[in-house]
């Protein structure tokens, strides 16, 4: 692309310089061919027809997804209570014992 | 999440589909490539936090969907400064670009190195929008401007030597 105007041309179309530049004009020409080659190639290009059908079809043999269970944290929950109903038993008579020994 | 998964296909399928075959090159590779990307969506769903939107997250999926499936073709993925007319005859035939509806655009196509193909064909399947393409393909829009017009100089360049070789005989 020798002349530097050729952007410009693009912008302002064949009535611009490359009405007297033979070299432009020639490039414009082949740049709207090729404009129009490629806008009537995939202008229209979407998916087929029948790929959404497939998807769902895919999908549905897949494991069904579900929120994650709450069940880890409750089982969590219940072993750190347990822990903590223990600890307040047997802490005060551990004490108690150990004060009793301390006294004798 | 049923529902929003059907959204989801309803609303980008083409942009997915679109996406892929800029990147596979031919329409029945593109097919597989969205259908794969569309579940590994749909796998992902519960898990997507909306850090990204949901678009470039739905972009990024499809991307390195295409990426696994070229890079498990046997033939190396595009060379990124390779023009493509330089690829030996059967690879065209397996994987460029002889799906598309018209011979003229597909024979262009292949005298573009892969960066700039992905961009014209994206740019012209999603009605010239420089700033979807550069969505899709996370490039900044500079980028994708650059392209094109780089893509389209070499092309007219091209045209015009053929034209004058016709003219000259």
């Amino acid at each position: 692309m020798a002349c530097p105007d050729f952007e410009e041309l693009i912008r302002q179309g064949p009535a611009g310089h490359a009405a007297h530049c033979d070299d432009c004009r020639g490039r414009l020409e082949a740049w709207t061919e090729i404009d129009g080659a490629f806008t009537s190639a995939f202008a229209d290009v979407s998916a087929p027809a029948g790929m959404a059908a497939a998807v769902r079809a895919r999908v549905a043999r897949e494991v069904p997804l579900r929120p994650p269970s709450i069940l880890p944290e409750a089982l969590d929950f219940i072993g750190w209570a347990a822990v903590l109903a223990l600890a307040a038993v047997l802490l005060p008579q551990l004490l108690l014992r150990l004060g009793i020994v301390l006294i004798r | 999440m049923a529902e929003d998964f059907e959204r989801i296909v309803r609303e980008f399928q083409d942009r997915i589909f679109r996406l892929a075959f800029s990147m596979m090159g031919d329409r029945a590779a593109a097919e597989e490539a969205a259908q794969d990307a569309l579940v590994r969506v749909w796998r992902g769903l519960p898990g997507f936090r909306a850090e990204s939107s949901l678009s470039t997250w739905i972009y990024a999926i499809t991307r390195n969907t295409c990426l696994t499936a070229l890079r498990r073709r046997e033939l190396p993925a595009d060379s990124l400064d390779e023009p493509a007319g330089r690829r030996a005859a059967e690879r065209n035939t397996a994987a460029g670009w002889q799906a598309p509806p018209t011979a003229d655009a597909a024979a262009l196509l292949d005298l573009l190195p892969a960066r700039y193909r992905q961009v014209v064909a994206l740019f012209y399947m999603q009605e010239k929008s420089y700033d979807e393409v550069a969505r899709m393909l996370d490039l900044p829009i500079g980028t994708v401007k650059t392209y094109l017009f780089r893509a389209r100089r070499t092309l007219a360049e091209e045209f015009a030597r053929s034209r004058a070789r016709q003219g000259g005989v």
